[in-house]
């Protein structure tokens, strides 16, 4: 219930999104999925019980993704935790990169756009909901930690519930909870 | 700021958790924060129940799309129209050149099980060709979308917006013919599901149904028109039942009621009533008796609908003024109720039946198949048993064969499967799980459950057996390793050196040392007696344990390090160490000869190691997922594998080759085992069943190296004996069972092909040679080699075609020429005493000596020919992947199978006739049913494109040879279909 009292060097993350900001969609998209899959890759470990959680190192294919996009080996990650908050960040704002540029290209000229468009629930926008959580989440950081960090996990990373649980170090129920909680507090926030 | 979030957000924390009493007195604790406090319940109360439960990605991905994007092979050029469940776009398409209706599915309507179905039923759909009907032109998934491609029907309205201004009988008359188009669907098997005034449209006054078949897949996307009757009926509503044709009559039977004004005759209402009614057993049995009903309607005769009474009968009879009808009245006689009287269409009853039998065999080929590639066994199964008999051919028993039964299945200890082992020489296996409390043994052969081990506590257990089966090895979490008698059970030993979990057991092959790994990378060599031999540590556990066949060395597969070491267990010496896998080694096996070591990984690979110095051999790839235990075969080089992906594979250690893959896990395949007989391989699931498959009844595809650059030819000497050729003449054999391929020389031939008893060439030097297959050469004449473009076998003489359109017959009789085409001829082929040419425009001449019998030109060069025994139909497969039936000698076209999306390089006529086999260079192989001219089968095993097709005299295999590129080898596969048991 308290904000994370070690958050990872700035420099890290921003080196990331700079190197990602630099490329196209199709670089973008490997880095999500590679780390996205590593991910899961640890989640799905950890739930059969079969890592040491002392000694997690991302695959190779992570740090590849790394090393293309930033250029140089990004310092080992010291501690899982460490490791979760610099890929959920990374996941978090390529999504936020791409809803940003569908929304600019939405108000912007160029080839006749199809206007038709079809949502889930009420009249809100994909990206539109996209941008709001993820300026909203700032917000949840500073009330509890593991809110933000269910909803980077759960809706920017994508996990299933028993992943996110796995990844936290807490239960299931626990993730409900949270989720809960981090719903409420997004629709407050969001409306 | 954040203090007083922090508290307002414990109190939502405590109040969420609370009862109605207890959330009162937290409202009451809120003070200040009360009014916020409830604020927030009621937004938890109130919240949408999908708020933000679709990942953000999903949420971005495009659904929307613009004008002259690309989407697969179609280039989008307006939105038409956006639901619930997608867009509809208009679209052109490549290939062939057309505009469709694209429906791109949004992204989380169908779940994965949707998914499947409808795939598989996208083939369903592409078979209903009806005018009243959009033809779905095929459906698919484009990078993880759904997206449907279908008849466009511009400029046209919906049935209710047409309606408007006609009189009823106008209206019947188009709610009829939509009743038809949806029954037409229903007699080959497909529901609408959603038929609604939206997807009945109306174009140049005749009604077109759209958007077929996907509703049921959308399962909760379904629109509901709100203020209106809902076209739902009750059972979709609720789910409670499956859809069927009824469903689609109610809908039918709504759009009905909306189509009539108030002054509507009680008649039809109770035809709308009957349609509508909420039993599905009270309505129409099918849409066709609601359009009859409809039909009587207007003929002015009573509707079944009504239960109409004599005098009732009689009206009707006096409206239609019938001079019978009066006269019978006039004589008082009653009517017999239910009388039907004829319509006036003469429905051939037993023609529908057949053709209704035929649509349904066909759909359950296409739902099988499509189940198939899902790895639904359940279901494939399920259409498989529901195919007519009397129609089942090739293609049923090739995908029965697919569908394999295990000689058995056998239920393990509990679902979750934690570890499980096969016995060395005895057909004993155990298992445990982490449902059940138990390490389970059994007995494979009888079946019986020979021990039950309950579990300490909530510790898992992996476990071992002795080569006998005599003996249980069980490892714990707690680090212990216990040995206990089958069947008694009484407890041997119990070594507790270890203290952390055990993560693998494993016995050598003379019984004498077992092994066990822990999770702290420490790995503990005991001897029969529990008394520790050796220790060694491999840093960061290993999962993957192996001894060699002679018990000197060990094998160990790293987890964390990925790499795999060697032993010897004399001294303790790491003998090599090798990398090379991308995620944990899950599972070793050494083989028999002491010669090779097989790592399995979660990278999905498999790697074959020398034995002897860790030096790289092979890397088998074509699991889907992580493998998790692989397992060499006690005497054939093959290797066994297990994986997360459902299937267990059983490959050529040598070669590389699949082999098998086997079907039927419903989870992660978590251990292979094969049996001391070599004839069966044991698989668990994490499902918690046991599968003993018996390999002997092998009939799934095995891949075998081709020859370089491409397998041109094709035959089958014998059932098992299969000739392979390629342009250059260049000639192998391989035999089917044996999987072994070999060679003939390359001699450097200009061309050549098979022949009845050996081959065709052509020297550089021109020498028109014959070598049988004892290898005798033949000179059979002499030809211009730089001139030769085509070569054929003719009773025992070659016939060859060059560049100048000239035609050269070689052979014993002597040698005969003629100008036969004004072009390059590409091919020739003689069939049943005839000579067949194809020249490069597509002209296509057929010979009888050197007269001329017949000629047809098509536009698109005819490439691949076939015919049938007695010589009667020639079947010409065409560069644009269609095939034309023409009859011989006259040439007249009789038919046209249309399917593939490249040009056909090879046919063949099944022997019994029935069947044609097309290989294309769209990559696949498909089979067509000659007499109704539809595709049975496709069948994809090639990379990028297929060559030759040939079949076993006995017609229970197909051979096709096909390739990945100039540069790459190129494969032959075998498809089985074999006779049932």
């Amino acid at each position: 219930m308290t904000p994370d009292p070690n958050p990872p060097p700035a420099g890290h993350v921003t080196q990331l999104l700079q190197g990602v900001q630099q490329e196209e969609d199709g670089a973008r998209d490997a880095l999500f999925e590679a780390v996205y899959a590593e991910l899961r890759a640890m989640a799905g470990a950890r739930m059969r019980g079969e890592r040491p959680s002392h000694t997690l190192q991302p695959t190779a294919l992570v740090h590849e993704a790394f090393v293309k996009l930033v250029g140089r080996d990004p310092a080992g990650f010291d501690g899982r935790r460490h490791f979760l908050h610099a890929a959920a960040r990374a996941m978090r704002q390529i999504l936020v990169d791409h809803a940003r540029a569908r929304a600019a290209q939405k108000r912007g000229g160029g080839a006749q756009r199809v206007t038709l468009e079809e949502t889930s629930h009420g009249t809100i926008d994909p990206g539109e909901e996209v941008l709001q959580v993820h300026e909203a989440i700032a917000k949840l950081e500073s009330i509890d930690v593991q809110l933000a960090r269910v909803v980077e996990l759960r809706y920017f990373a994508g996990l299933k519930v028993e992943e996110t649980a796995s990844l936290m170090d807490v239960t299931e129920r626990t993730v409900y909870r949270l989720w809960e909680r981090a719903r409420i507090w997004l629709l407050r926030e969001m409306t | 700021m954040s203090e007083r979030d922090r508290r307002l957000d414990a109190l939502l924390a405590r109040a969420l958790d609370a009862t109605s009493e207890e959330r009162a007195v937290i409202l009451a604790e809120a003070g200040a924060l009360r009014g916020e406090l409830e604020e927030m319940l009621g937004l938890h109360a109130g919240a949408p129940r999908d708020f933000l439960e679709t990942p953000a990605r999903e949420r971005l991905r495009r659904t929307t799309r613009d004008v002259g994007e690309r989407v697969g092979r179609f280039t989008i050029r307006g939105a038409l129209a956006a639901g619930g469940s997608g867009t509809v776009y208009e679209a052109e398409q490549d290939l062939p050149r057309r505009v469709v209706a694209l429906k791109l599915m949004r992204a989380g309507v169908l779940s994965d099980r949707a998914q499947a179905r409808f795939l598989g039923e996208a083939e369903t759909l592409a078979r209903l060709e009806h005018p009243g009907i959009a033809h779905v032109y095929e459906a698919g998934l484009h990078e993880g979308q759904p997206y449907i491609a279908m008849e466009l029907v511009p400029d046209a309205a919906t049935l209710t917006e047409h309606a408007t201004g006609l009189d009823l009988p106008a209206r019947l008359t188009l709610l009829a013919e939509a009743c038809d188009a949806v029954h037409f669907g229903h007699v080959r098997g497909v529901v609408h599901g959603d038929v609604k005034p939206a997807n009945l449209l109306v174009r140049d006054g005749h009604v077109k149904v759209v958007d077929y078949g996907i509703a049921e897949a959308e399962g909760a996307a379904r629109d509901i028109v709100a203020g209106t009757p809902a076209y739902m009926s009750p059972e979709q509503r609720d789910a409670t039942q499956p859809l069927d044709a009824r469903s689609d009559v109610y809908a039918l039977g709504v759009v009905l009621g909306e189509l009539l004004g108030p002054a509507a005759p009680s008649d039809v209402r109770a035809v709308v009533a009957r349609a509508t009614a909420p039993r599905q057993r009270d309505r129409y049995a099918s849409a066709a008796a609601l359009a009859d009903d409809l039909r009587r309607f207007m003929a002015h005769e009573p509707v079944t609908a009504r239960r109409a009474g004599w005098w009732h009968h009689v009206a009707l009879f006096a409206r239609r003024r019938t001079a019978v009808a009066v006269l019978l009245a006039s004589l008082g006689l009653a009517l017999i109720a239910g009388i039907t009287v004829s319509t006036g269409l003469a429905v051939d009853a037993e023609r529908a039946r057949a053709d209704a039998e035929r649509q349904a065999y066909l759909g359950t080929i296409s739902a099988a198949a499509g189940a198939l590639r899902l790895h639904d066994v359940r279901e494939a199964r399920t259409q498989l048993a529901r195919a007519p008999k009397s129609l089942r051919g090739w293609e049923w028993r090739h995908l029965v064969a697919q569908v394999r039964d295990p000689s058995a299945v056998l239920e393990g200890s509990g679902t979750a499967l934690h570890g499980a082992a096969v016995a060395g020489s005895a057909p004993v296996t155990a298992d445990t799980s982490s449902s059940k409390r138990n390490v389970r043994v059994r007995d494979i052969d009888s079946g019986r459950v020979l021990l039950d081990v309950p579990r300490k506590g909530l510790l898992r257990y992996c476990c071992a057996l002795a080569p006998d089966g005599d003996v249980l090895y069980t490892g714990r979490d707690d680090g212990a390793v216990d040995a206990r008698r089958v069947p008694s059970g009484e407890l041997l030993w119990e070594a507790r050196r270890a203290t952390a979990r055990v993560w693998r057991l494993a016995v050598s092959r003379d019984g004498a040392r077992i092994c066990a790994t822990c999770v702290d990378g420490t790995v503990f060599v005991y001897d029969a007696d529990g008394f520790i031999q050796r220790q060694l540590r491999h840093d960061g556990g290993a999962y993957g344990l192996a001894f060699s066949s002679d018990g000197k060395r060990l094998f160990t597969g790293g987890s964390t390090e990925r790499d795999v070491r060697a032993w010897d267990l004399a001294t303790g010496a790491q003998l090599w160490r090798a990398t090379g896998h991308d995620d944990n080694v899950e599972a070793l096996s050494v083989s028999s000869d002491d010669a090779l070591v097989a790592s399995g990984s979660m990278d999905g690979t498999i790697r074959v190691w020398g034995a002897n110095d860790g030096a790289r051999q092979l890397v088998l790839r074509g699991h889907a997922r992580g493998v998790k235990d692989v397992a060499f075969h006690p005497t054939k080089p093959w290797l066994a594998s297990g994986s997360v992906d459902t299937t267990v594979r059983v490959w050529d250690a040598h070669g590389g080759s699949l082999v098998l893959r086997l079907l039927g896990h419903e989870w992660q395949v978590r251990s292979v085992g094969w049996l001391a007989d070599g004839r069966r391989l044991v698989s668990h699931g994490r499902e918690g069943r046991i599968h003993v498959w018996d390999v002997e009844r092998r009939a799934v595809t095995p891949e075998l190296p081709g020859l370089e650059p491409q397998v041109a030819h094709l035959r089958f000497r014998t059932n098992h004996d299969l000739a392979l050729a390629s342009h250059g003449g260049r000639v192998a054999h391989a035999d089917v069972t044996s999987l072994r391929v070999i060679a003939g020389p390359d001699t450097g031939a200009e061309i050549g092909c098979l022949a009845e008893r050996g081959h065709l060439r052509v020297a550089r030097s021109g020498a028109v040679e014959h070598v049988s297959e004892d290898g005798t050469v033949r000179v059979l004449g002499t030809v211009d080699a730089a001139r030769v473009r085509a070569i054929a076998p003719l009773d025992g003489s070659a016939v060859l075609g060059d560049h100048d359109g000239r035609v050269r017959v070689v052979g014993a009789a002597g040698a005969l020429t003629w100008q036969a085409h004004e072009e390059p001829i590409v091919r020739v082929a003689s069939h049943g005493g005839l000579l067949v040419t194809t020249a490069r425009s597509g002209a296509v001449r057929i010979w009888r000596g050197k007269a001329r019998v017949a000629e047809f030109l098509s536009t698109r060069r005819g490439t691949a020919l076939a015919s049938d025994e007695d010589g009667r139909r020639l079947f010409v497969g065409r560069s644009d992947g269609s095939i034309e039936v023409r009859s011989l000698p006259g040439g007249q076209r009789l038919a046209r199978f249309t399917g593939h999306t490249g040009p056909i390089d090879g046919l063949a006529l099944s022997p019994d006739g029935s069947r044609l086999a097309s290989a294309s260079q769209d990559g696949t192989v498909r089979l067509w049913h000659v007499a109704w001219g539809v595709s049975l089968l496709t069948l994809q095993g090639h990379s990028i494109y297929a060559t030759s097709v040939a079949w076993s005299p006995d017609g229970t295999r197909l051979a096709s040879g096909g390739g990945a590129g100039l540069a790459s080898a190129c494969t032959v596969r075998i498809w089985e279909a074999p006779a049932a048991r």
